[in-house]
C-alpha cells in the first residue's frame, strides 16, 4: 500500500490531496488541505507553502511525510492578470460657474435669483434689484442673521444665500422671511461678486427642479440656444441634488472634456486592428471580437493601460526567464464604467461622474519551471516528486468527480486574475482557453465606481454582504432582515451603511444608499464574470456552441463567492445547461479539484 | 434671549432632553442647542438641584420622547448624551466644559443628538479617520466604544497638554 499526494500551486492558494494507491492502481482520497500560496506561483518560494499544506494534510491520518511514496505537482499553465483604469472623460469649470452639492442641512426652500454681493455690502445697497448674499465663514450666523434681517427690513430684496459654515438652518430660523441658503461651500472666496446667479433649495427628501433643467437655467439667465446647449453638463450635474447654485459669469464656462487615452493595437492571427480606448469597452471588445484569436496586443505607452501591459508583460519574464520582448498580452476584457471625480474648479469640491474604461490583461507563455520546483522539494523533504499533470486535464478530472456530472462538462475556473475554461468532450478530448478579467478587476470597479481610493475596502465589499445600522442596537441587512443586538453597536456604525468582514462590520465613509452599493458590486461582478463565462464557453464549447455542453461545473476562489454562481446561473439556463458549484469528491466542494485530478490521473496511470 | 430657542418641560412633545445642574454658563447650553438646531430637531430643557452628570443624561434620555437625552453638570464641569436604550454606566460621549475646544465640541455634541435621533452617521471632531478604525479589531461584541472614545480623548489631552 502506498501513499501519494497530489499538489496545486495556484495565484493565491495550494491545495493537496492524499491518497492510497492499491498495487491494482486504485486511488482512495484520505485528506485534503488548503494553505495561502508563498511567493508568486511557479516560483521556488512556492516550496514552503507546499510542505505546509502536506503537513497539514498528513497530520489528521499520521502519516509522516517519508511515508509519501511520491508527490506529483501540476504543470501550472502560467497566466498572469493586470488591470487598470482610464478616464476618458472629466467635467472642467473654468471660471466659477456652479455650485450643485448636497450639504446635509440647506436651509429654507425654494428659488432665489439675483446679483451676488457679499453680506457686509448688503446695508449700503440700492432698493431695486435683487440679490444673492455670500456669508463668508468669518461671520458668525447671529451677525449674518441680523444684517440680512436688517436689510430687508429696509427694503432690500435679499432673495437667497451661500454660506461657507454648516449653519444653513441656523441663519434661516433668524429672518424674518425666509429664503433658500446653501451652505458647507468651501471655496466661498472664489465665488464671483457682482454676477447674476440662483440658489435653489428643495424640501427634505427632494431634489431640485429649475437648476436642474437646462430650460429652466435658459429662463432665469435668458440665455441664448447656443447659451443652453452649453449649460447641459451643470444641469446633467446638478440632477439628483438637494440644493444648488448657479452663477453665470461673462466668460465662465463649463465643458465635458475627453482624455485622450491612448490607442490599443490588436495583432491577431490573420488581421489586425487600432482602437482608441476613449470609444469605450463596447467598440474595444467588438475590435478584439473580429481579430480573435488574439496573438499579441500593444498599448500606447505613457498611458495607464500602457504602463500595466509593460508591468505584466515584466512580471511575467522575470517569472519565467525569458526576455520581456518574448512576453505577449493574449487576451483583454474592456469594462466601462463611471468614476466620480472632483470638477475642477469648483466651489464646494462636488463631483461629477466622468467615464472611465477599465482594462484587464492576460499574459501567457509555454511553461512554467515546476520541474524547477519539483526538484526541490525532493531535496527537502527527501520524498520523490515529479510533474504529474497539464493543470486544465487534471481540473476537468477533479470536476468529474461532482456527483450527477459527466461529459460533454465544461469547468469555468473564476480566479483572481483570470477566467480559464475548459471543455472535455464526449470522446475525452480536452480544450482550454485562458481569458483576461477575474476577481481583481471586479475589486477595481468596485473601487473605482464608489470613488473609494481603497482597494482593501473594495475586496471587502466585493466579498461580503452589506447592511445599515440602524440604531444603537440592530441592523437592517441588504436582504432586508433585522439583527439585534444585546451590546450597544460601536457608534461609529451608527447610521452607516457597514460591510460585514469576517473581522467584523466596518463602516464605509459614503453617503451613498446602501442599495446603489450593493448594485455597484452586482454590476461590477455581471459585467466582468457572466461576461466572461460566455466569452470562455463559446470559445470551448463544440463548434463555438455552448448548448452542446451539457453540464458547467465552478471551481475557483470566485466561485465561493455569495453570489457570482448564482449570475452565471441565471446567464447560462436558457442555454439548457446545468450549471452549479462543483462538490468534488463529493466533499470538498469547488476546491481541490487540480489536486484531486491529479492523484486520480496517476491511478489511471498505473492500472494502464 | 432670541438665541436660545423656547424652553419647555412640555413632556408630551417629541424632543431632545437636555436636564442642567447649574451653574452653566450660558454660551455653553446655546452651543449645544445650535447644533440640535441646524439638524432641525426639537428639544426641551429643564434644570435639576444636583446628580452626576452621566446619571442626569440617562435621566434626560429616559423622559424624551425620542431616546435622546443631554446631561449638564456645571459642578462637574462636564455635558453627557445619553440614550435610553444603554446602560446608564455607558454613555455615547462625554467631554470636560474646559476641553480644549469645548465650544465646537459642545455644538457637535447636539448635531449628534439629532442625528441619534435621525439615524444619520454622527460627527467625530477629535477622532482619527473611519479607515484607521476599520482596521482596528470590531469583532468582539463586547468592545466598548465609550471607553476607546476616552482613551483616544485622553491621548489627544496629553498630546495638547505636552505642547
Amino acid at each position: 500500500m502506498a501513499y501519494i499526494a497530489g499538489v496545486d500551486v495556484g495565484n493565491n492558494t495550494t491545495e493537496v490531496a492524499v491518497a492510497q494507491l492499491t498495487p491494482m492502481g486504485e486511488v482512495r482520497v484520505l485528506s485534503s488541505s488548503i494553505v495561502r500560496t508563498v511567493g508568486m506561483k511557479g516560483t521556488l518560494r512556492n516550496t514552503r507553502g507546499v510542505i505546509e499544506a502536506l503537513d497539514r494534510a498528513l497530520k489528521p491520518l499520521g502519516i509522516p511525510r517519508k511515508d509519501l511514496s511520491l508527490i506529483l505537482l501540476n504543470e501550472a499553465t502560467p497566466v498572469i492578470g493586470d488591470v487598470a483604469m482610464e478616464t476618458i472623460t472629466e467635467t472642467v469649470i473654468t471660471e466659477s460657474a456652479m455650485i450643485g452639492h448636497n450639504p446635509a442641512t440647506p436651509g429654507g426652500r425654494g428659488l432665489g435669483v439675483g446679483v451676488t454681493i457679499p453680506l457686509d455690502q448688503l446695508g449700503g445697497t440700492p432698493l431695486s434689484g435683487q440679490w444673492i448674499a455670500i456669508i463668508p465663514g468669518t461671520v458668525d450666523f447671529r451677525d449674518a442673521a441680523a444684517q440680512l434681517s436688517r436689510a430687508m427690513s429696509a427694503g432690500v430684496q435679499v432673495t437667497g444665500a451661500v454660506a461657507q459654515k454648516d449653519d444653513a438652518v441656523l441663519i434661516n430660523n433668524r429672518l424674518h422671511r425666509p429664503i433658500p441658503i446653501v451652505d458647507e461651500v468651501k471655496y466661498i472666496d472664489r465665488v464671483p461678486i457682482g454676477m447674476a446667479s440662483a440658489v435653489e433649495v428643495a424640501g427634505p427628501g427632494r431634489t431640485i427642479e429649475k437648476l436642474s433643467n437646462p430650460y429652466d437655467i435658459a429662463t432665469l439667465f435668458n440665455l441664448d440656444p447656443e447659451e443652453t446647449k452649453r449649460v447641459v453638463p451643470i444641469a446633467r450635474a446638478l440632477m439628483g441634488t438637494r440644493s444648488a447654485v448657479v452663477i453665470k459669469t461673462p466668460h465662465g464656462d463649463i465643458e465635458e472634456r475627453r482624455i485622450p487615452a491612448g490607442k490599443i493595437v490588436l495583432i491577431g492571427e490573420q488581421r489586425k486592428a487600432e482602437v482608441a480606448v476613449e470609444e469605450g469597452a463596447d467598440a474595444i471588445m467588438a475590435k478584439v471580437a473580429t481579430v480573435s484569436p488574439l496573438h499579441e496586443i500593444h498599448a500606447e505607452p505613457g498611458t495607464n493601460v500602457g504602463g500595466m501591459f509593460e508591468q505584466v508583460r515584466k512580471v511575467m519574464a522575470e517569472l519565467t526567464d525569458q526576455p520581456v520582448g518574448a512576453i505577449r498580452v493574449r487576451d483583454i476584457l474592456a469594462v466601462d464604467t463611471l468614476k466620480p471625480q472632483q470638477v475642477l474648479g469648483s466651489l464646494a469640491g462636488e463631483y461629477s461622474m466622468g467615464n472611465a474604461v477599465g482594462l484587464a490583461a492576460m499574459v501567457e507563455t509555454h511553461k512554467l519551471p515546476m520541474q524547477r520546483l519539483a526538484r526541490k522539494l525532493e531535496e527537502e523533504i527527501m520524498v520523490p516528486a515529479c510533474v504529474g499533470g497539464v493543470e486544465a486535464d487534471m481540473a476537468i478530472r477533479g470536476a468529474l468527480t461532482t456527483p450527477g456530472t459527466q461529459a460533454p462538462l465544461a469547468i469555468l475556473d473564476l480566479g483572481g486574475g483570470s477566467t480559464d475554461a475548459s471543455v472535455i468532450t464526449e470522446d475525452h478530448k480536452i480544450t482550454s482557453i485562458h481569458l483576461a478579467g477575474a476577481g481583481d478587476m471586479v475589486t477595481l470597479l468596485i473601487d473605482t465606481e464608489l470613488g473609494l481610493e481603497d482597494r482593501d475596502l473594495a475586496e471587502k465589499i466585493k466579498c461580503y454582504p452589506l447592511a445599515k445600522v440602524e440604531t444603537l442596537f440592530h441592523m437592517r441587512h441588504e436582504d432586508g432582515s433585522v439583527q439585534f443586538f444585546h451590546e450597544p453597536l460601536d457608534p461609529r456604525l451608527f447610521g452607516r451603511v457597514v460591510v460585514l468582514a469576517e473581522e467584523g462590520p466596518i463602516p464605509l465613509e459614503t453617503r451613498e444608499l446602501l442599495a446603489k452599493i450593493a448594485a455597484v458590486r452586482q454590476e461590477a461582478k455581471k459585467k466582468v464574470f457572466v461576461r466572461n463565462a460566455l466569452r470562455a464557453l463559446e470559445r470551448v464549447a463544440p463548434a463555438g456552441n455552448i448548448r452542446l455542453i451539457h453540464f458547467v461545473v465552478l471551481v475557483g476562489g470566485s466561485a465561493l463567492d455569495f453570489e457570482i454562481p448564482r449570475m452565471i446561473s441565471d446567464a447560462l439556463v436558457e442555454y439548457g445547461v446545468v450549471t452549479g458549484r462543483a462538490n468534488v469528491r463529493g466533499v470538498e466542494g469547488p476546491r481541490n479539484a487540480v489536486a484531486t485530478g491529479l492523484v486520480l490521473a496517476y491511478g489511471e496511470l498505473q492500472r494502464g | 434671549m432670541a438665541d436660545v430657542g423656547p424652553i419647555t418641560t412640555d413632556q408630551k412633545k417629541p424632543a431632545v432632553s437636555i436636564l442642567i445642574v447649574q451653574p452653566v454658563p450660558g454660551e455653553i447650553i446655546e452651543h449645544i442647542l445650535w447644533g440640535l438646531e441646524e439638524e432641525g430637531i426639537p428639544y426641551e430643557i429643564g434644570a435639576l438641584e444636583s446628580g452626576v452628570t452621566e446619571v442626569i443624561a440617562k435621566q434626560a434620555a429616559d423622559r424624551s420622547r425620542l431616546n435622546v437625552g443631554i446631561g449638564i453638570n456645571g459642578a462637574e464641569e462636564k455635558a453627557v448624551l445619553h440614550h435610553r436604550d444603554l446602560p446608564k454606566e455607558k454613555p455615547l460621549f462625554s467631554l470636560g466644559l474646559k476641553d480644549a475646544q469645548a465650544l465646537v465640541r459642545l455644538r457637535t455634541l447636539g448635531v449628534n443628538a439629532a442625528r441619534l435621533v435621525k439615524g444619520e452617521p454622527l460627527v467625530f471632531n477629535n477622532e482619527p479617520l473611519l479607515n484607521a478604525y476599520a482596521q482596528s479589531s470590531l469583532d468582539s461584541p463586547s468592545t466598548e466604544p465609550d471607553d476607546l472614545v476616552k482613551i483616544i480623548a485622553k491621548v489627544l489631552m496629553e498630546l495638547l497638554d505636552n505642547k
